[in-house]
C-alpha cells in the first residue's frame, strides 16, 4: 500500500529498505546462534545496510523534460551527495566499530576513529539538510517559525540534559577528548532536531516534500536511536544485539531513500518552478504585506492543521512534568539546576511567541479589513458596470427599433409609388408624365430622407468609434438653413393642435462649414423642439449675430415636456434618450451626432431644461467673415493692438 | 358583387406622404377615402362621419397614438364593429400582440404592398358585408354538416 504523496519510484526503494531492516529486526528478536553469532550479524548488518543505501544518493537521473538545457540548482545536487558522505561516515564508523569488537574482541575505547567517524556524519546531515530551498515565506512567518521550533528545542535540550547530556558530561573520564566526545553525540542530535524542525517549519517546496518528509522521519529515528543509545550505555544496559541496534541501518537508509527523493525532485521540472518562485519572492522584497499579497494572487492559500500549529506547546507540559519530577528527586546537584534554566528560557520563548501572535492577528485584521474594502468597493463598481451595460443593451435595442422605423417609413414611400406605376403599366391604363413626376418626386423625397438618415447612422458610427467626421466645408447662410428647415418642419407637422414654430432670423448671418451637416443639427434640434411639444405649446427660433460679430447664435426654445436634470449630462451620450421621451419616436443618435458636428464647426451647443417648462437649445458657431480677408486681419490685428 | 365604391376607408398616418399615396391608390382601387394625420383627428373624423373600415399607424405624434385610438375605437360601443387594420414600421412583437389583443383586425409591416393592403381591406369588407355574411354562415352550416 503506497501512501499517496510519495512517488512510485520512491515507495519502490523504499520497501527494499524496509524489508532490509524487517529481516534484520527478525534475527535480532530470534536471535539464532547464541549472543556472538547474532552480535557479528548485527554490527556487519549496521554497516552493509547503509552501504546498500549508497548508490541512492549518487548518479545522474534522466530529465523527465528537457527544459532549455539548464541543469537543477547546485543546491539540490549537492544535497544527496552530502547525504551520502554522511552514510559513508557512518558507514565507516560502524566498520571500524566492528573491527574492534569482531576482531580484536575488546569494546571500542572512548575517543576512538569510530568516533570520528560517527560523528563527522553530522555536519554533513546538517549541511545536507540547510541546503534545501525553503519555501518563499514573509518575514514574520519565518520568525513565527524560529520561535516555535526554538520551544521544542528548549523542551528537547532540558530533557537531554536531565537524562544523558549532563550526566554523560558528568559521567565521563576527565580528560578534554572523552569530555568532547561524550557530549557530541547528544549535541549532534540535538542539532539533528533542530534540523528537522527547521525541515518540517519551512517544509520545502512542493517536489521537495516527500524528500523532507522521509528526511524528517529518518532523522527522528536515527536521533531517538542515538538518545536511547546514550541513555542506555549511561546505564551500563547496552550491548550489541539490543533491538535499538535496527534504528541506525533504518535511519541511515531512509537519508539513502531522501537523497534519492532530492534527485527526483530536482530531475522534475517542478523544482526549477520552485525556485523561481522563490526567486520571485526575493524579487517582491521582504515586507510581510507584499510576500501575503505574492500568496494571495499565487497558489491557494494552505493552512495547515491545528494540531500542527499546537505541536510546539507540547513542550510546556512536558518540561512542567519534568520540573516536578527533578523537584522530587533532587539528588544530582550538577544536573538538576538547569531543568528550572530551560523551563525560565521556555516562559521566556512563549511569552515572545504570544506577543508575535498577537502582531501577527493584528497584521492580519488590518490586510482583512483592507480587503473587506477593496471586495467592497469592487462589487460596487461591479454594481455600476452592470447597471451600464444593461442601460447601453437597452439603449442600443431601442435605437436599432427607431433606426429601423426611420428608414421603413420612407421606404414605404418609395415601394408604395412604385407599385403604383407598376399597377397602372399592368392595367394598360394611360401614365401621365404630370401624374408620373408626382410619384418621382415623393419618391425622391423619401430617398433623401433615408440618405439622411444612414448619414446620421453613419457619422454616429464613426463618432462612436472616436473618428471625426470629414466636414465638406463652404461658406453658408445659416439664416436661409433654418428658414428652410423650420418651414421643412411646420409644413410636417400640420396635424391639429401641432405647435407653432415662430422664427426670427438676422440677415445674411453666413457661417463657414458642411452646408448637410449644419441642415441636420438644425433639423435635429428645431424637430425635437416640435416632437417634444404634444400639447401644441409655440416653438421660438431665432438666429441672431453675437454683438462683437464673432459669432452667430441659434435659440430654439419650447414649452414642451422638457428634462430631468438627472438625464441632463447624459444627452450627448450616443443612443441615450432621456426619460420624458417615452413614446415619442426618435434614434437617440441626433444630439450626440449634433454636439460633434457643432464642435468640429469650432462651436459649441448648450441646453437648458426643466420638466414641464420646456427646453432651449443654443448653438454658438463662429461668424464667417463677411468682408475680404485682409480687411478682417486688420480689424483683428486693431482689436488685439486695443 | 362586391363594390368598393360603397365603402369608405379611414387612412389614419403621420407621414403626410404615405397618407396621400394610401388614399390615391384606394381611390385608384374604387374606394371613397378619408385622411386622418393624428389620433386626435381620426377620433373626430370617426364620431362625424361613417367609416367603414380603418387603417390606422402605430406611432404618431400628440398624446393619442394608434394603440391609443384602437382602444378608445373598441371601448366605444357605436364605433367597436369598425374593422381595423394596424400599420406600423415598428416589427414590434410586443406592439403586435397589444393591436391584436385590442381588437384590431389585422396588422401590416412597413414598408407594405399596396396589393397587400387592397387584399386585406377586401377581404375584411366581404366578410363584413351581407352576402359576405350570408356566404360565411351556409360555409359554416356546411362544415358542420360534415
Amino acid at each position: 500500500m503506497r501512501p499517496d504523496s510519495l512517488p512510485r519510484a520512491i515507495w519502490h526503494r523504499g520497501r527494499w529498505i524496509l524489508l532490509f531492516n524487517a529481516l534484520f529486526c527478525a534475527w535480532l528478536v530470534a536471535r539464532p546462534g547464541g549472543h556472538d553469532a547474532v552480535a557479528a550479524v548485527d554490527d556487519v548488518a549496521q554497516f552493509v545496510g547503509p552501504l546498500l543505501a549508497l548508490p541512492l544518493c549518487v548518479g545522474d537521473l534522466p530529465r523527465r523534460r528537457a527544459r532549455d538545457g539548464s541543469a537543477a540548482p547546485v543546491a539540490l545536487r549537492w544535497s544527496p551527495i552530502l547525504l551520502g558522505l554522511g552514510i559513508l561516515s557512518f558507514a565507516v564508523g560502524q566498520m571500524i566499530w566492528t573491527f574492534y569488537e569482531q576482531v580484536l574482541r575488546m569494546a571500542a575505547p572512548t575517543p576512538s576513529w569510530a568516533d570520528v567517524a560517527f560523528l563527522s556524519a553530522y555536519p554533513f546531515c546538517m549541511l545536507a539538510i540547510l541546503l534545501l530551498p525553503a519555501r518563499p515565506m514573509p518575514r514574520v512567518e519565518r520568525l513565527r517559525v524560529a520561535l516555535d521550533g526554538l520551544m521544542v528545542m528548549i523542551g528537547v535540550a532540558t530533557f537531554s540534559w536531565y537524562f544523558v547530556l549532563g550526566p554523560s558530561l558528568a559521567q565521563s573520564s576527565n580528560t578534554l577528548p572523552a569530555k568532547i566526545v561524550a557530549g557530541a553525540y547528544p549535541l549532534g542530535d540535538l542539532m539533528l532536531i533542530a534540523c528537522v524542525l527547521l525541515l518540517a517549519g519551512r517544509l520545502g517546496t512542493r517536489a521537495l516534500r516527500p524528500a523532507a518528509r522521509i528526511m524528517c522521519i529518518s532523522l527522528v529515528v536515527t536521533a531517538i536511536t542515538d538518545t536511547l543509545f546514550d541513555y542506555q550505555t549511561l546505564h551500563n544496559t547496552y550491548a550489541t544485539g539490543n533491538l535499538l541496534d535496527v534504528g541506525w541501518p533504518l535511519g541511515y537508509m531512509g537519508l539513502g531513500l531522501a537523497a534519492y527523493a532530492i534527485r527526483l525532485a530536482a530531475a522534475s521540472d517542478t523544482a526549477g518552478e520552485a525556485d523561481a518562485a522563490v526567486e520571485a519572492r526575493d524579487g517582491a522584497g521582504e515586507d510581510a504585506g507584499a510576500a501575503v499579497a505574492v500568496h494571495a494572487e499565487g497558489a491557494p492559500v494552505v493552512v495547515p492543521p491545528l494540531w500542527r500549529a499546537l505541536l510546539p506547546y507540547v513542550a510546556i507540559p512536558a518540561v512542567g512534568t519534568l520540573l516536578i519530577y527533578a523537584w522530587f528527586n533532587r539528588g544530582d546537584e550538577s544536573v538538576g539546576p538547569n531543568v528550572y534554566v530551560g523551563a525560565v528560557a521556555l516562559v521566556v520563548v512563549v511569552l515572545l511567541r504570544q506577543v508575535l501572535s498577537i502582531y501577527m492577528n493584528r497584521l492580519l485584521y488590518v490586510q482583512l479589513a483592507t480587503h473587506a474594502e477593496s471586495l467592497r468597493s469592487l462589487h460596487q463598481r461591479e454594481h455600476e458596470a452592470r447597471a451600464a451595460a444593461e442601460t447601453a443593451l437597452r439603449v442600443r435595442d431601442h435605437f436599432l427599433r427607431s433606426a429601423s422605423h426611420d428608414l421603413r417609413t420612407p421606404l414605404a414611400m418609395i415601394m408604395g409609388r412604385l407599385e403604383r406605376v407598376e399597377l397602372r403599366l399592368e392595367r394598360g391604363r394611360a401614365v401621365e408624365p404630370a401624374w408620373l413626376a408626382e410619384q418621382t418626386a415623393t419618391m425622391s423625397r423619401a430617398a433623401e430622407r433615408m440618405l439622411s438618415t444612414v448619414e446620421e447612422i453613419t457619422d454616429a458610427a464613426q463618432l462612436q468609434i472616436g473618428q471625426t467626421l470629414a466636414l465638406r466645408l463652404a461658406v453658408v447662410d445659416l439664416g436661409e438653413v433654418v428658414r428652410a428647415i423650420a418651414g421643412m418642419v411646420a409644413d410636417a407637422n400640420t396635424w391639429p393642435g401641432a405647435p407653432s414654430v415662430s422664427l426670427e432670423t438676422a440677415e445674411g448671418v453666413l457661417v463657414e462649414g458642411d452646408r448637410a451637416r449644419l441642415e441636420r443639427v438644425v433639423q435635429n434640434i428645431v424637430g425635437n423642439a416640435v416632437k417634444y411639444s404634444p400639447h401644441g405649446t409655440p416653438v421660438e427660433v431665432r438666429l441672431q449675430v453675437q454683438e462683437d460679430e464673432r459669432a452667430v447664435i441659434l435659440t430654439v426654445r419650447d414649452h414642451g415636456v422638457g428634462i430631468p436634470p438627472e438625464d441632463l449630462p447624459r444627452l450627448f451620450t450616443p443612443f441615450y434618450r432621456a426619460s420624458t421621451s417615452i413614446g415619442i419616436a426618435g434614434t437617440g443618435i441626433g444630439l450626440a451626432g449634433c454636439k460633434a458636428i457643432v464642435e468640429q464647426h469650432d462651436g459649441q451647443i448648450a441646453i437648458a431644461s426643466a420638466p414641464g417648462e420646456g427646453t432651449t437649445v443654443t448653438v454658438t458657431l463662429p461668424k464667417a467673415a463677411l468682408a475680404p480677408e485682409g480687411q478682417d486681419d486688420a480689424d483683428r490685428d486693431l482689436e488685439l493692438a486695443g | 358583387m362586391f363594390d368598393p365604391a360603397e365603402y369608405t376607408i379611414l387612412i389614419v398616418e403621420d407621414e403626410r406622404d404615405l397618407q396621400v399615396m394610401v388614399a390615391q391608390h384606394l381611390v385608384d382601387e374604387g374606394y371613397r377615402t378619408a385622411q386622418a394625420s393624428t389620433g386626435l383627428d381620426a377620433l373626430t373624423h370617426l364620431r362625424t362621419r361613417p367609416v367603414d373600415l380603418m387603417l390606422l399607424d402605430i406611432m404618431m405624434p400628440g398624446f393619442i397614438n394608434g394603440l391609443a385610438v384602437l382602444k378608445i375605437v373598441r371601448d366605444t360601443p357605436e364605433l367597436a364593429q369598425i374593422p381595423i387594420i394596424m400599420t406600423t414600421a415598428l416589427a414590434d412583437v410586443q406592439h403586435v400582440k397589444t393591436a391584436l389583443e385590442l381588437g384590431a383586425s389585422y396588422y401590416l409591416t412597413k414598408p407594405y404592398k399596396l396589393r397587400e393592403v387592397t387584399a386585406r381591406v377586401e377581404g375584411i369588407l366581404r366578410e363584413r358585408s351581407p352576402r359576405g355574411r350570408v356566404a360565411l354562415a351556409s360555409r359554416q352550416i356546411r362544415i358542420a354538416q360534415r
